[in-house]
C-alpha cells in the first residue's frame, strides 16, 4: 500500500498558502491549498487526506469551526492548527494537540507533519 | 387713760384730805381738764362731794357750769358712791341737749377708806365714739354704740336715733322690728358677741357685735354695721382684680402659647426648610454617587474593553508581523531550492517585504504622532491630480488582485491647490481607498472632490470616498479614528488614526458615516469618509510639526 501523503492546507494568506504548498510538495507531499475555509469544506472528501493544516483566524469560518466540520466527515484525519496569532492553547488543545506557530521553516514544518503522521500510523 | 388721770386726781393729797374746792383745787382741775382734752374731747370735769353736791366744775367754752348743784339725780354719781368703783355711765342728755356719757372715779381716803366724793368727766358721745369709727355715713361701714340699757350712744344711721333705746318703738320702727338685728342686739347687751346679715328695708347689712369690757365687765356695746353691697363691691373688686389677674394671666398665657406656637411653626418651617435642603443635598449626593458609580462602572467597562483591545492588538500585531515574515522565510527557502523559479518567488518576497515596511512605517508614524515629532514636507500641488494618480494605481491593483469592485473618480471642476505634504496626503487617500476595497466585496467605490468656499475667504477642498460595502460596524463606529480599531483580518488598525492626525495637522477635518440612503443588495449601506483640506489661499503658515 502506497503511503498517503495528501495534505489539506487552509490559510487565508495567499502567499502563505502558496509558499507552504510549494515547500511541502518539494518534500514529497501532495497538497490541496485553499484561502477560503468555505471552499475547502465544500471540496472536502473524507478518507482522502492524511492531514489537514488549518490556519486559525480565517474570515467567514475560522479554523476551529472548520476543524469541527471536517471531523464530522472524517474521524481519521490528523488535524494541525497553524497560526501567526498568539494562540490560546487552552482553547485549541481541546481539539488538537498539534499546534504549529508561524513563522516556521519548511524543514521544521515537514518534521512536525511527519511526526504527526507517524503517530497516527 | 382718762380713768388713770381721774384716779390721779382722786389720789392727789388735797383730794385725799377732803379738799374739793377752792383756788388750788380749781387750778388742779383745770390742768387736768386740759390734759384730758388732749386725749379726747370732754366738755366737763367735775368734783362732787360725798353729799352729791358739785363742788368744782370746769366746762368747755360756752358750756354752763353747775357748781353747788345736787347731782344725786345722776345715776353715775349714785353708782360710783355705791360701788366705790369707777363708773362708765349710760348715756344721758344734758340740759343743753348734748347726749353724753360720764366717766367717774370715787375719791376714797387711802388710809381710812372713807368715801370723800367723786371726780368725773362728761363726754359728748358723738365726737367720742367717732374716734373709733364712722358714725355718720350709713352708706359705708359704721358704728352703733349702746350703753347697758340699750340706749344708742352713737349711730351712723340716723341722728334722730341717738339717745333712743333700741328696744323702744322709735328704733324698732326704724329697723322694722327686724328680728335678726333685735336678737343680735339682745345677745350683745347680754355680753355675747356675734354677727348676722339682715335687711330691714334699706339694703342688706352685715353686722358684727362686740361688748367693750372694762375690768372684765361690759360697759358699752358696739355694733359694726357694714352694707353688704360694700362687701360685695369689695368682693367684686377683689374678684375683678382676681379676674383681671386671671385675664391677664390667661392673656399672658395665651400670648406665651401663641408665641410658642408661632415659634414652633417658625421653627418647624425652618426645620422643614432645613430637612428639604438636606434631603436635596442627600439626593444630590446620591445622584452624584450614582453618577460616580456609573462613571466607575463605565471606566471599569472601558478598562475591560481596553484590556481586551490590548490583547487583541498584541494578537493582531503578532499576526501582522509574523505573516509576511513567514512568507519571506518560506519563499526565500524555496528560492534556494528552486533558483530557476526566481521570477515566481521574488515578487512574493518583495510584496511581503513591503507589507512589513508598511507595518513598520505605521508603527513609527504613530510613535512620531504621539511624541509630536512627525514632520511634514509641504509643497503646493493639485489635489485632484494627486488623487487621480492614486486612483490609477488602485485600478491596477484591483485588476491585478482580481477585486470585484469598480473604482470611480469625480474630480471638481476647479483645481484644488493645496500646500501640503503630498506623500502624507496620498497616504490618507490610499488608506481610505484600500479600506473601501477591503470592505467592498463586489460593488463600487466613488471618490469625489469639491471646492467649498461658503462665500468666505477660507475655501477648502472637500474629499469624499464612498463605497457600497459592509459599512462601518456599529461596535467601532464611535472610535473608528482611534488606534488599534479594526474589523479587518489584516492590518493593525492604525491607518485611520494616522490619517486623522495628518489631516488635522494640515488644518482639515476628517469624519465618517454609514450611507443609510443606499442599502445595497446585501443589506449593507456602505461607508462614506470625508475629509477637508484648506486650499492654497488659506494657507497662513508652514508649521510643519504636529503640535497639538
Amino acid at each position: 500500500m502506497s503511503e498517503n501523503k495528501k495534505i489539506l492546507l487552509v490559510d487565508d494568506e495567499a502567499d502563505i498558502a502558496l509558499a507552504f504548498s510549494l515547500g511541502l510538495e518539494s518534500n514529497g507531499f501532495s497538497v490541496d491549498a485553499y484561502t477560503s475555509s468555505i471552499k475547502a469544506l465544500a471540496n472536502f472528501q473524507s478518507d482522502f487526506y492524511k492531514l489537514a493544516l488549518l490556519d486559525i483566524k480565517i474570515p467567514e469560518m475560522d479554523g476551529i469551526e472548520l476543524y469541527k466540520k471536517i471531523r464530522e466527515k472524517d474521524k481519521k484525519i490528523k488535524i494541525c492548527f497553524i497560526s501567526a496569532y498568539d494562540v490560546d492553547h487552552h482553547i485549541v488543545k481541546e481539539y488538537s494537540s498539534c499546534i504549529i506557530k508561524k513563522p516556521i521553516t519548511i524543514d521544521d514544518l515537514v518534521k512536525k507533519i511527519n511526526k504527526e503522521m507517524q503517530e497516527w500510523d | 387713760m382718762i380713768n388713770s388721770l381721774l384716779q390721779g386726781i382722786a389720789d392727789s393729797p388735797r383730794f385725799q384730805q377732803g379738799e374739793l374746792y377752792g383756788d388750788k383745787i380749781l387750778q388742779i382741775v383745770k390742768d387736768k381738764f386740759s390734759q384730758v382734752n388732749s386725749i379726747t374731747q370732754i366738755d366737763g370735769l367735775f368734783i362732787v362731794d360725798k353729799d352729791n353736791i358739785m363742788t368744782t366744775h370746769i366746762v368747755s367754752e360756752g358750756k354752763r357750769s353747775f357748781v353747788n348743784i345736787d347731782m344725786s339725780f345722776r345715776n353715775y354719781i349714785k353708782d360710783t358712791r355705791d360701788t366705790l368703783q369707777p363708773v362708765f355711765s349710760d348715756g344721758f342728755r344734758g340740759i343743753d341737749g348734748t347726749f353724753r356719757i360720764a366717766l367717774t372715779v370715787p375719791i376714797i381716803n387711802s388710809d381710812s377708806g372713807k368715801y370723800i366724793g367723786v371726780v368725773g368727766v362728761t363726754i359728748p358721745t358723738e365726737p367720742f365714739f367717732s374716734l373709733y369709727g364712722n358714725i355718720h355715713d350709713v352708706n359705708s361701714q359704721f358704728l352703733v354704740v349702746f350703753d347697758k340699757a340699750g340706749t344708742i350712744l352713737a349711730v351712723g344711721a340716723n341722728n334722730s336715733l341717738l339717745a333712743q333705746n333700741f328696744f323702744k318703738d322709735t328704733v324698732q320702727t326704724f329697723v322694722h322690728h327686724n328680728p335678726i338685728l333685735t336678737n343680735l342686739t339682745q345677745n350683745l347687751l347680754q355680753g355675747r358677741p356675734g354677727n348676722a346679715t339682715y335687711d330691714y328695708g334699706i339694703g342688706e347689712r352685715f353686722t358684727t357685735t362686740y361688748p367693750v369690757l372694762i375690768d372684765g365687765k361690759p360697759v358699752y356695746f358696739i355694733e359694726i354695721v357694714t352694707p353688704t353691697d360694700i362687701i360685695y363691691s369689695e368682693i367684686n373688686n377683689v374678684l375683678f382684680g382676681e379676674k383681671l389677674q386671671m385675664f391677664t394671666l390667661i392673656v399672658g398665657t395665651v400670648a406665651a402659647i401663641t408665641t410658642l406656637i408661632m415659634f414652633l411653626i417658625k421653627w418647624n418651617i425652618v426645620l422643614n426648610d432645613e430637612v428639604k435642603k438636606r434631603t436635596k443635598e442627600l439626593q444630590e449626593s446620591n445622584k452624584q454617587l450614582s453618577l460616580s458609580n456609573e462613571e466607575i462602572a463605565q471606566v471599569n467597562e472601558d478598562l475591560k474593553i481596553h484590556d481586551k483591545m490590548q490583547k487583541e492588538f498584541i494578537n493582531v500585531a503578532s499576526h501582522e508581523i509574523k505573516t509576511p515574515i513567514q512568507a519571506i522565510l518560506t519563499f526565500s527557502q524555496l528560492l534556494q531550492r528552486y533558483p530557476e523559479r526566481q521570477t515566481e518567488f521574488t515578487p512574493a518576497i518583495n510584496r511581503n517585504s513591503l507589507r512589513l515596511q508598511r507595518l513598520a512605517n505605521d508603527i513609527l508614524d504613530v510613535a512620531k504622532i504621539e511624541s509630536r515629532t512627525l514632520t511634514l514636507n509641504k509643497e503646493i500641488f493639485d489635489l485632484n491630480e494627486a488623487i487621480l494618480n492614486i486612483i490609477k494605481d488602485y485600478k491596477s491593483i484591483i485588476v491585478k488582485e482580481n477585486h470585484n469592485v469598480k473604482l470611480l473618480f469625480y474630480p471638481s471642476k476647479d483645481d484644488l491647490l493645496v500646500e501640503a505634504d503630498k506623500e502624507r496626503i496620498a497616504g490618507v487617500i490610499s488608506n481610505l481607498i484600500s479600506n473601501a476595497i477591503k470592505f467592498t466585496k463586489g460593488g463600487e467605490i466613488f471618490v469625489s472632490t469639491e471646492k467649498e468656499d461658503n462665500n468666505s475667504n477660507n475655501p477648502f477642498a472637500f474629499v469624499t470616498v464612498k463605497d457600497t460595502g459592509s459599512g462601518i460596524d456599529p461596535e467601532i463606529s464611535s472610535k473608528i479614528f482611534s488606534k488599534f480599531i479594526t474589523k479587518s483580518f489584516e492590518g493593525l488598525g492604525l491607518g485611520l488614526y494616522i490619517s486623522k492626525n495628518i489631516v488635522e495637522t494640515h488644518g482639515g477635518k476628517i469624519w465618517a458615516e454609514n450611507n443609510n440612503n443606499n442599502n445595497n443588495k446585501n443589506g449593507n449601506s456602505g461607508a462614506i469618509f470625508y475629509f477637508t483640506l484648506p486650499l492654497i489661499n488659506d494657507i497662513k503658515s508652514s508649521n510643519n510639526t504636529i503640535d497639538k
